[in-house]
């Protein structure tokens, strides 16, 4: 493993040497999606040059080959998050469709009057497809509180569950906050005191430091492709084998047959049951040389403790600023800082920082919810990766500063 | 003076600020000083549906049926060009109000300094102005 060298990892992603406006690029915007290393592009671009074919039907070169590269893409990831079998690794358009299978599959099994323990700091994405079914189904949702500090309130979360609890699923990390929640410990928790399944999203964590999924002890495991360095609409649904085979396919059509007759379909197994069509072939392979390029060029421990350094001085100059407020301030957190200003809205803070090169997320962040926990509009949000700097930092300090000038 | 008069008058004037950050600079502070939104009027019926901040919007149709409007917004960047696209509306006719489509946002380039998602609350705000113009 190279040793950890932030201006050879920073000129590893191409885009990170472009100008925006004639200032030079500062990415604080990971956490909406990350940028590709150029392995990554790559791998793409020699896909598409060299080795584009569809996969499993074909019985020329390239198509076996795709194939081949396809279901070593499979083994790779598998490996790479721990999954104890890589046939339980399923390719999805990201963690958005991931949650939306696994809500689909469980609607044949919940019935009026179960229950779902949920947290407010949910993204969307691990909100509305239950939020859908609930209403669908007759079920119940309860809501785990959160904290000033921006923490699951645990006593709070811990008395929801009751014998009709049949689903807690939560987010490894706060897409908002950064926090990182104990999901080791709260699953441990949901299966002793319910016979709850757990579902974790992990969106937020995998990009931030290495995730074992055989540690947690979890039922189903979500992250799209694009914030770990990978490509666009590629995603992971882990779950475990006997659950997925029971659940109906999700989508059908090609691949995931296993005998079509006009009188009947029967359908294939995990991981093909679930991958109905075309699979985006180029996007898992890509994903792939994601992993491999963080496991084998990068390493993940460097890039944690790169990023929470750069996490630490980051809170401590933005604490500098007078009427700034960061918002989520848990001691287990991710290189995310949301904050507000006294005297702008996230929206003009997100303006003003654009014209200074430095881009943002300014908003609810897809979680409405905590907003309004928290009684606020929204926030604005940098979100770190292994390959910001200081002087990114200082950068978005000193577009800070034009702020408080311009709506001070 | 004709709206259309109205609305170059209002380009002229601010294009003499040559630098696009400075003239939004003015156009916030325009905002900044306009603080006659009554309080008791910042209500949930006369919010602006489509906006990412808060904005609420009235207006009311005089003895000589021209029709004035207030607005207020709890983002600077946002209220500032809202006071100034109101202040232009303000006092005219209604089917020239409706009419006239405010286009010196983008002569003043002030939709570069805006999100797509904030110009899309700015489109609101035309389209609840022309509402209310069509309602006096």
């Amino acid at each position: 493993m190279p040793e950890f060298n932030i201006d050879k990892i920073r000129a590893a992603f191409p885009i990170l040497s472009r100008e925006i406006g004639n200032k030079p690029l500062v990415y604080l915007d990971s956490g909406a999606t990350a940028q590709k290393p150029k392995a990554v592009i790559d791998r793409l671009t020699h896909f598409y040059e060299f080795e584009n074919a569809n996969i499993h039907r074909g019985v020329h070169y390239l198509s076996m080959n795709a194939t081949t590269e396809y279901d070593e893409a499979r083994e790779t990831i598998a490996k790479a998050i721990g999954a104890p079998k890589v046939e339980e690794v399923i390719f999805t358009r990201g963690a958005t469709e991931s949650v939306n299978l696994v809500s689909n599959g469980l609607s044949e099994t919940l019935v009026e009057g179960d229950e779902i323990v949920l947290t407010l700091m949910e993204h969307h994405a691990n909100f509305v497809p239950w939020q859908i079914l609930a209403e669908k189904k007759g079920l119940t949702l309860k809501f785990a509180n959160v904290t000033d500090t921006g923490e699951i309130d645990m006593e709070h979360w811990k008395s929801l569950f009751s014998s009709k609890t049949k689903l807690a699923t939560f987010t490894h990390v706060s897409n908002a906050l950064g926090t990182i929640n104990p999901v080791k410990e709260m699953t441990a928790f949901a299966k002793d005191k319910s016979d709850a399944l757990v579902l974790i999203d992990g969106a937020q964590a995998v990009p931030h430091g290495k995730v074992n999924i055989s540690d947690l002890g979890c039922d189903f495991y979500v992250f799209s492709g694009h914030k770990v360095f990978g490509p666009d609409g590629i995603g992971i649904l882990w779950g475990r084998g006997e659950l997925l085979n029971a659940f109906q396919p999700f989508q059908s059509g090609g691949d995931m047959i296993e005998h079509v007759s006009v009188s009947g379909t029967t359908f294939r197994q995990i991981p093909e049951r679930f991958e109905a069509g075309t699979p985006n072939i180029s996007g898992a392979i890509g994903l792939a040389a994601a992993f491999d390029y963080m496991e084998n060029e990068v390493g993940w421990e460097a890039a944690e403790a790169h990023e929470q350094s750069i996490l630490k001085y980051a809170t401590e100059r933005l604490s500098e600023i007078e009427g700034l407020h960061i918002r989520g301030t848990a001691p287990d957190k991710v290189g995310v800082i949301s904050f507000t200003m006294d005297s702008a809205h996230p929206h003009d803070i997100g303006t003003i920082l654009d014209t200074c090169g430095v881009a943002i997320r300014a908003g609810h962040h897809c979680a409405q919810p905590l907003m309004e926990h928290y009684k606020i509009a929204g926030t604005a949000r940098a979100s770190l990766a292994f390959y910001n700097n200081r002087e990114d930092i200082d950068a978005l300090i000193t577009g800070l500063e034009k702020v408080q000038r311009f709506f001070g | 003076m004709a709206l259309a008069e109205k609305q170059q008058t209002l380009i002229d004037d601010y294009s003499i600020i040559e630098d696009p950050m400075e003239r939004f600079a003015a156009i916030v502070a325009l905002g900044r000083k306009n603080q006659d939104f009554p309080d008791d009027q910042r209500l949930e019926e006369n919010l602006v549906q489509g906006c990412t901040s808060q904005v609420w919007l009235i207006g009311k149709t005089d003895a000589e049926n021209c029709v004035h409007f207030q607005i207020d917004a709890d983002a600077p960047g946002i209220k500032g060009v809202a006071v100034l696209m109101c202040g232009m509306y303000s006092g005219e006719k209604a089917d020239e109000i409706i009419a006239t489509e405010p286009d010196v946002i983008e002569a003043l380039k002030i939709d570069r300094n805006l999100t797509p998602t904030r110009l899309n609350g700015l489109r609101h705000i035309r389209q609840r102005i022309v509402e209310i113009a069509s309602e006096s």
